[in-house]
């Protein structure tokens, strides 16, 4: 009877036994499954990643890049499904351990399956057996359920793709946006800004033969990064610099730069030290692109001086420039274009006739003439603090109206400044908070009067000391003496 | 092969062993007010054959608990009130000189109040640790040493201890030998609002409560030993040694706060411990084998005075009952899966 018993329970357990491997290694595969989806989530946006940074080194072709954005994730995903696949089938106690677990039965199906086997069971072993039979008998005819879904992308982890998607479309956006640029195309490096003040009237053409030789490709592309990352800034800070200056000349307390070149009707790009030097040698042939931007810009000088209709153009722009400046000052900077034109290189100014006065003006020209004048303003300013009004002084000048420009636009948007000399940043204005205080008394002490002086800053304590006999007896000897003094 | 016979002694003494416990709880539910955990312990550690030390701050019924279950027992009971000037002599007794009964004097020896069945050490963190070590052979062997003469504890024999918190004024911390000796240690709580009624009416009313003898030291003894018969699955032998590996900084089992906190972990006493109250356990639960879910609720009397805290964890104040949880928390049971 007993191994009757012993043979349905034994049939039993290999039952459960059966039932328990096929749903842990379901279970096992859906995990795998579900680590391997997580795992390619992050590896969507490495994907993109690398794809953008692909970008920033070659033109991309976008069925290319897509196809590496989708594969990475995806030889992840089940480089990981592979990884983490069950290759062991589960031992029959963890097989049995999984029912218990998964139905509270306190370990009776692993008891079960080892008292089963034990070669001389006791009394207590018996009857854990019987005890735990009808508990088996039941779980044959429960369902196992299937193990959960897996669910790889709660939470913020479907962040992931969407990001990924996001990083994609701008790496392959981003560079045909560039190539469609035509000054660009043209391979000269120019700041956005550049674009924005493009005149009509005075920016050099696009396919002028000194900007179409210019500099290589490579480093059009990082000196074009370098001005896309300052240029918010740039502009911003050259819009608060002219909204400065047209503030302080409607308060007549505006430096004019009544000079030739604060008159300049030429709108060059941004300059630069090798475009200040080129400035400064007109016939001189500059290595770096500056230089020879700058050599373009001469030649577009060169064709203003030449035209009669480009210094009358000047002329009246500047006119209304100032009646604008002085009704509205804050109206000058109001639009992009006008801030844009802000930025304009003094050289060109320079080669324009002298400035008249007048209230002609044209309507043309309207957005962009304030933005020039107070670029010049800004220029004679900086060379006002040159040292002797060389070339040299002027660039710098020019740079040194840019970055405080710069500050101010730093300083509005609360932007923390770089430190010059310390290289770092700085911590913001120091401020002091006065507080109104009222002298105390220090408390006084009674004292003995040889304690005088101490703990009160002056002289210490004198040790007493006992003469001892030999001063004692020299003291006696002197006052006992004959022909002592007396008394005094 | 057991045969049928012995399937149902195992059964007979099974249920015996249940209702016993359970009368004896019934009979000490009459004196004490709510505490149904301490209840529990105590009478799970009397029956594992362990020792109980109690821990609460003054009046919340630990000596009374301790007296009401030696009453349901029937067994003989001495009560040692613990103080700083006790020494160890007045304890486990003395020699002492005596008038010999043909005349003339002689020297015999005294037994103290330890030769006992139960014995309750009133307060003993109260005093020294010179005279709490009079306990240490007597919980461990069953027996007392005294010059050349050796005494034998009866059997059974139980040390209930009470202790108020180690931090009150007048305490002395108990040796770490003593404290593993000790198979439970159980905190009394304060009772609930609704046990405060039942406590003034019992004990403000003039009513006398008589506590009746449902067992005795024979049945006590016999009934030890069929815990000690109840067979333990390999899964909950694993579980009860990774516990208590856990519990030792250093070990691969042991979890990071473990590490950092502990600075002496279970012995092999704790081990022990766990597997008999989980054969209590299981046989409180109409089973016949310890299962993993015993052990794990053995855990927290059974261990927690075996943990001697680092520095880092009394300036945090962590307790060793959150260690416990943690270890509890990180220790996988065996033969699952993720």
């Amino acid at each position: 009877m007993i191994d009757e018993f012993d043979e349905r329970l034994r049939l039993h357990l290999d039952k459960l036994e059966t039932r328990g491997r096929r749903y842990l290694f379901d279970a096992g595969r859906r995990t795998a499954l579900r680590l391997a989806l997580i795992w390619a989530a992050p590896a969507c946006l490495g994907g993109a990643l690398l794809v953008l940074i692909w970008g920033c080194f070659e033109p991309l072709n976008s069925i290319a890049a897509i196809s590496t954005a989708i594969l990475i994730p995806a030889i992840v995903a089940i480089a990981n499904y592979l990884w983490r696949l069950p290759r062991r089938s589960p031992d029959r106690r963890t097989t049995l351990a999984l029912f218990d677990h998964l139905f509270g039965l306190k370990d009776r199906a692993v008891a079960s399956d080892q008292f089963r086997k034990s070669p001389s069971r006791n009394g207590f072993e018996e009857a854990a057996l019987a005890e735990a039979h009808p508990w088996i008998d039941r779980l044959l005819d429960i369902p196992l359920e299937p193990p959960d879904r897996p669910s790889p992308l709660w939470s913020w982890r479907w962040l992931f793709p969407v990001s990924a998607l996001l990083v994609l479309c701008l790496a392959i956006i981003v560079p045909h946006r560039r190539a469609s640029d035509p000054n660009s195309a043209g391979g000269v490096a120019q700041a956005p800004e550049r674009n924005l003040s493009a005149d009509v009237t005075t920016a050099p053409p696009a396919n002028s033969p000194a900007l179409g030789a210019m500099t290589p490709k490579t480093e059009t592309r990082l000196l074009d990064d370098r001005s896309r990352m300052m240029a918010p800034l740039d502009e911003l800070g050259s819009i608060m610099g002219a909204r400065i200056q047209g503030a302080l000349g409607a308060l007549g307390l505006r430096r004019d730069g009544s000079g030739p070149e604060a008159e300049a009707g030429v709108a060059p790009p941004r300059s630069s030290a090798g475009h200040n030097a080129a400035e400064a040698t007109p016939g001189l042939k500059s290595t770096n692109e500056g230089a020879q931007s700058e050599g373009g810009f001469q030649a577009t000088s060169a064709r203003n001086k030449e035209s009669p209709e480009a210094a009358p153009s000047v002329r009246s722009n500047e006119g209304f420039m100032r009646s604008e400046e002085a009704v509205a000052p804050s109206e000058a900077i109001a639009s992009p274009s006008h801030a844009g034109a802000m930025m304009q290189d003094p050289s060109s100014q320079r080669s324009a006739p002298p400035k008249q006065g007048g209230s002609q003006q044209s309507d043309g020209d309207k957005g962009q003439q304030p933005g020039r004048r107070r670029r010049s303003d800004q220029n004679s300013n900086s060379r006002e603090q040159g040292a002797d009004g060389s070339e040299n002084g002027r660039g710098a000048g020019d740079e040194a109206a840019a970055k405080k420009g710069r500050g101010v636009a730093s300083l509005l948007l609360a932007l923390p400044m770089q430190d010059r000399l310390a290289g770092v940043a700085s911590n913001g204005r120091v401020g002091v908070t006065m507080r109104e205080g009222r002298p105390q008394a220090i408390p006084v002490q009674q004292a003995p009067a040889g304690d005088r002086g101490v703990n009160r800053g002056g002289m210490g304590v004198s040790p007493y000391h006992n003469d001892t006999a030999h001063e004692q007896r020299l003291l006696s000897d002197y006052f006992t003496r004959s022909g002592a003094p007396d008394g005094d | 092969m057991a045969s049928t016979e012995d399937v149902e002694l195992v059964r007979r003494n099974a249920a015996e062993f249940k209702k016993t416990f359970i009368n004896i709880r019934e009979e000490v539910g009459r004196m004490i007010v709510g505490q149904a955990d301490v209840v529990d312990g105590v009478l799970t550690a009397l029956m594992a054959g362990g020792h109980v030390l109690l821990e609460g701050v003054p009046g919340l019924g630990k000596t009374m608990l301790v007296s009401s279950i030696s009453r349901a027992i029937d067994l003989p009971f001495s009560r040692i009130q613990f103080t700083p000037d006790m020494m160890p002599a007045d304890i486990i007794g003395t020699t002492m000189l005596t008038e010999a009964e043909g005349g003339g004097h002689e020297l015999t020896f005294q037994q103290g109040p330890i030769v006992s069945n139960l014995v309750l050490a009133d307060e003993i963190n109260r005093a020294t640790p010179k005279t709490q070590s009079a306990l240490l052979e007597v919980m461990q062997e069953g027996q007392i040493t005294v010059g050349r003469r050796t005494i034998q504890a009866p059997d059974p024999f139980c040390v209930m201890a009470t202790q108020n918190p180690i931090d009150q004024e007048g305490t002395y911390p108990l040796p770490e030998a003593q404290l593993d000796r000790f198979l439970f240690k159980l905190i009394v709580g304060y009772p609930s609002e609704t046990d405060y009624h039942t406590i003034i009416e019992r004990t403000t009313s003039g009513r006398e409560v008589v506590i009746n003898p449902v067992t005795n030291g024979e049945a006590l003894r016999r009934l030890r030993g069929i815990v000690r018969q109840v067979p333990v699955t390999e899964a909950a032998k694993i579980y009860a040694i990774h516990l208590v590996l856990a519990t030792q900084p250093g070990s691969v089992y042991a979890p990071a706060c473990i590490n950092q906190s502990v600075a002496l972990g279970a012995s092999p006493r704790g081990v022990q411990g766990l597997m008999l109250a989980a054969k209590v356990q299981a046989l409180l639960d109409d089973r016949f084998a310890v299962a993993t879910d015993d052990v794990a609720a053995a855990v927290m009397p059974v261990l927690r005075h075996r943990l001697i805290t680092s520095f880092h964890a009394q300036a945090n104040s962590i307790s060793v009952d959150t260690l416990l949880e943690e270890v509890l928390a990180h220790v996988k049971l065996p033969y699952a899966t993720d």
